[in-house]
């Protein structure tokens, strides 16, 4: 594996302002993502995971720039995002594409198969209709649909055909970085493991880098490389799949894992189970943000706010419980 | 048989819907029970019928353009079908209630929660106001809810989806119903909030000694919660056994494509099985085994003849000519 960084994120804030009166006066924010850092190496699979609400998909907005960022340092590339004119941004995201979680709400329905996939390619300057027909043929054999559906329209497809399209929109002008929020949450089993694999091969194929965004564990043990634990808007945990599954260390990470229910009723286990919902983003507690449903929260939890720290070579936590 | 008594009994169960002028199966002869205290599950993917069979029990299927064309379903003995409307009505919320995947579009958004647990004790009990008023803060409890009195006269919206799904269990569960039908009542919740809610029907049918129809598509979900396990495949069912049964020694091709294709999360695994293709439309194959486009163990005969189901052993029924003794 490459071992260059492809993105990093530093410090990423972004807050959303609660308006109030005539005026419109900003009396408070959203912290929807408050004081995120991150990276991701060419080649490589990183999973964000959360509960809703937890900032995880706004993340995946900041980092291609669909929604306004506050704070913080975004480099894809080596370039500072943040730096770059309107039309140099426009330019660095034809690397960078993203694939939705609903297929159903994600491709316009007036549109042929054709005309989305080529939409982009308009956008981005390929002009020849000869190439881009092309291309667009060639997209299709490489997600495993029929040349012929080219001419029909999103209504005609199942989930997983439409999810096919959406990966296929997103590859077309061959990106290097591909931001995956839940694109296999709304399909059934037998589909979601057919778009699963899809998504394997295509990353070997194309030297594909992934954020994968998503609330289910299991599949994300099964694609992912690296792990990245949310709550609140802020990050608890990351580290290498094997030691996120093999050996959490923030009490929220254990928590999220006992919740995965079990694969076979002969391994019954015991389970913590959290007591009440995530809290309002708008208020957040003072100290750590899982505070109030931590099984193992202590004084310093209630006003100070915990850091990530190094625990090993491949995991950062950010707990109070492994103060030195 | 064994001493328990079945509370739910359904026989060949037909269910057409008319679409483009004609009439097409969507539920195809399908047969199985609950037993009282028992819980069931009823697994498959969207489209197998699941769905419109419990809707069914509850006499919900919209008509036209809906029917249901042959079969019965025995409740305690007693054909539902040959209810009236009117003696529907005193079935469902207070024998058989449901809950339902969306807790946000379940509820009604311009009644306040009390108000509406309160409708259907009142609808069904001898109560007066008061007397449902505490009943109604007994069953928020129940279900564990902080604050019940403030939430009793709270809006819907000023709830969070775990909580809004718990104030339809306590509305199914208000009347003591014999049966509760779930459909799918955590897909739509976080893990954190999905085990809190299973944990909670656990308690809630140790205490009551409710019988539970469990309808999902999450195999992990089944393994937590259920008995006994029907697998549904485009309208029939193709296996029924118990609960280890399915998950250590399954016998149909497509319950054994479906367990392959969860990822696991104890375990890493390089590659997924996949069933190829995709769940066949309604009424689109004319005949032979419905499942025979997407299997691996494909015969000849299985393009021709229709399987009927075959018994395993005591309590376990597959629908497929691997199993056919000649």
């Amino acid at each position: 594996m490459a071992e260059s960084t492809l993105l990093d994120v530093k410090n990423l804030k972004i807050y959303f302002p609660i308006k109030k009166g005539i005026i419109k006066k900003k009396i408070t924010y959203v912290k929807a993502v408050d004081n995120v850092s991150f990276s991701i190496k060419e080649g490589e699979t990183l999973g964000l995971v959360g509960e809703s609400g937890c900032g995880k998909s706004t993340t995946g907005r900041g980092i291609t720039q669909l929604v306004p960022v506050t704070e913080g340092e975004i480099t894809f590339g080596g370039e500072n995002l943040a730096a770059l004119k309107k039309s140099d941004l426009r330019e660095r995201r034809k690397n960078m594409q993203m694939v939705f979680q609903d297929p159903y709400a994600s491709l316009n329905p007036r549109l042929t198969v054709q005309d989305i996939l080529a939409e982009p390619l308009k956008a981005h300057g390929v002009t020849n209709k000869k190439e881009r027909t092309e291309r667009i043929n060639k997209m299709l054999d490489v997600v495993g649909l029929n040349r012929n559906y080219a001419y029909r329209y999103a209504h005609e497809f199942s989930g997983g055909q439409r999810q096919r399209i959406g990966i296929a929109r997103a590859l077309i002008l061959n990106p290097k970085l591909i931001i995956a929020d839940e694109p296999v949450a709304a399909l059934d089993v037998s589909i979601q493991a057919q778009v699963l694999n899809l998504l394997k091969d295509l990353q070997k194929e194309f030297d594909l880098t992934y954020l994968f965004i998503s609330h289910d564990l299991s599949v994300v043990r099964h694609l992912c490389d690296r792990v990245a634990v949310m709550y609140l808007g802020r990050m608890a945990e990351t580290g290498s799949t094997e030691k996120i599954f093999e050996n959490p260390l923030h009490p929220y990470t254990q928590t999220l894992l006992s919740a995965i229910p079990i694969s076979n009723p002969r391994d019954k286990k015991e389970r913590v189970i959290l007591k009440g919902d995530v809290p309002s983003p708008v208020d957040p507690p003072k100290g750590c943000a899982f505070v109030g449903r931590c099984p193992k929260a202590f004084d310093r939890c209630h006003h100070d706010r915990p850091q990530l720290q190094r625990m090993n070579e491949e995991q950062e936590v950010a707990c109070h419980l492994y103060d030195e | 048989m064994t001493m328990t008594k079945n509370i739910l009994d359904i026989k060949d169960l037909t269910i057409n819907f008319k679409s483009d002028g004609k009439e097409i199966s969507v539920v195809d002869g399908i047969s199985f029970h609950i037993k009282a205290g028992e819980t069931l599950g009823v697994v498959g993917e969207s489209g197998c019928g699941k769905s419109v069979t419990s809707l069914s029990i509850m006499g919900l299927i919209p008509s036209p353009p809906g029917r249901v064309a042959g079969g019965t379903i025995e409740f305690e003995g007693k054909n539902l079908l040959d209810f009236k409307e009117k003696d529907m009505r005193k079935v469902r919320g207070n024998d058989i209630s449901m809950i339902f995947q969306e807790p946000m579009t379940s509820l009604n958004p311009v009644f306040t929660i009390g108000k509406q647990i309160n409708e259907v004790l009142l609808l069904h009990n001898d109560m007066n106001q008061t007397e449902a008023r505490n009943r109604s803060i007994e069953m928020l409890k129940l279900v564990g809810i902080p604050r019940p009195e403030q939430i009793y006269s709270n809006y819907p919206y000023q709830l969070s989806g775990g909580m809004r799904q718990r104030v339809m269990i306590a509305i199914g569960l208000a009347c003591q119903p014999k049966l509760l039908i779930a459909d799918e009542p955590t897909t739509a919740l976080d893990v954190t909030i999905q085990a809190q809610i299973l944990n909670l029907m656990q308690d809630l049918k140790e205490k009551t000694d409710t019988s539970i129809m469990f309808i999902t598509h999450d195999l992990g979900v089944v393994a937590e919660m259920c008995d006994r396990v029907v697998v549904m495949y485009s309208g029939q069912v193709v296996e029924e056994t118990d609960v280890d049964t399915l998950f250590n020694d399954p016998k149909h091709p497509y319950t054994l494509g479906l367990l392959g294709s969860i990822p696991k999360a104890t375990e890493k695994i390089e590659r997924l099985y996949s069933i190829r293709g995709q769940v066949p439309q309604a009424g689109t194959v004319e005949k032979g085994c419905r499942f025979a486009d997407r299997c691996d163990k494909v015969m000849d005969r299985c393009r021709e003849e229709d399987p009927p189901l075959f018994q395993m052993k005591q309590g376990h029924q597959c629908r497929c000519w691997l199993y056919a003794e000649d």
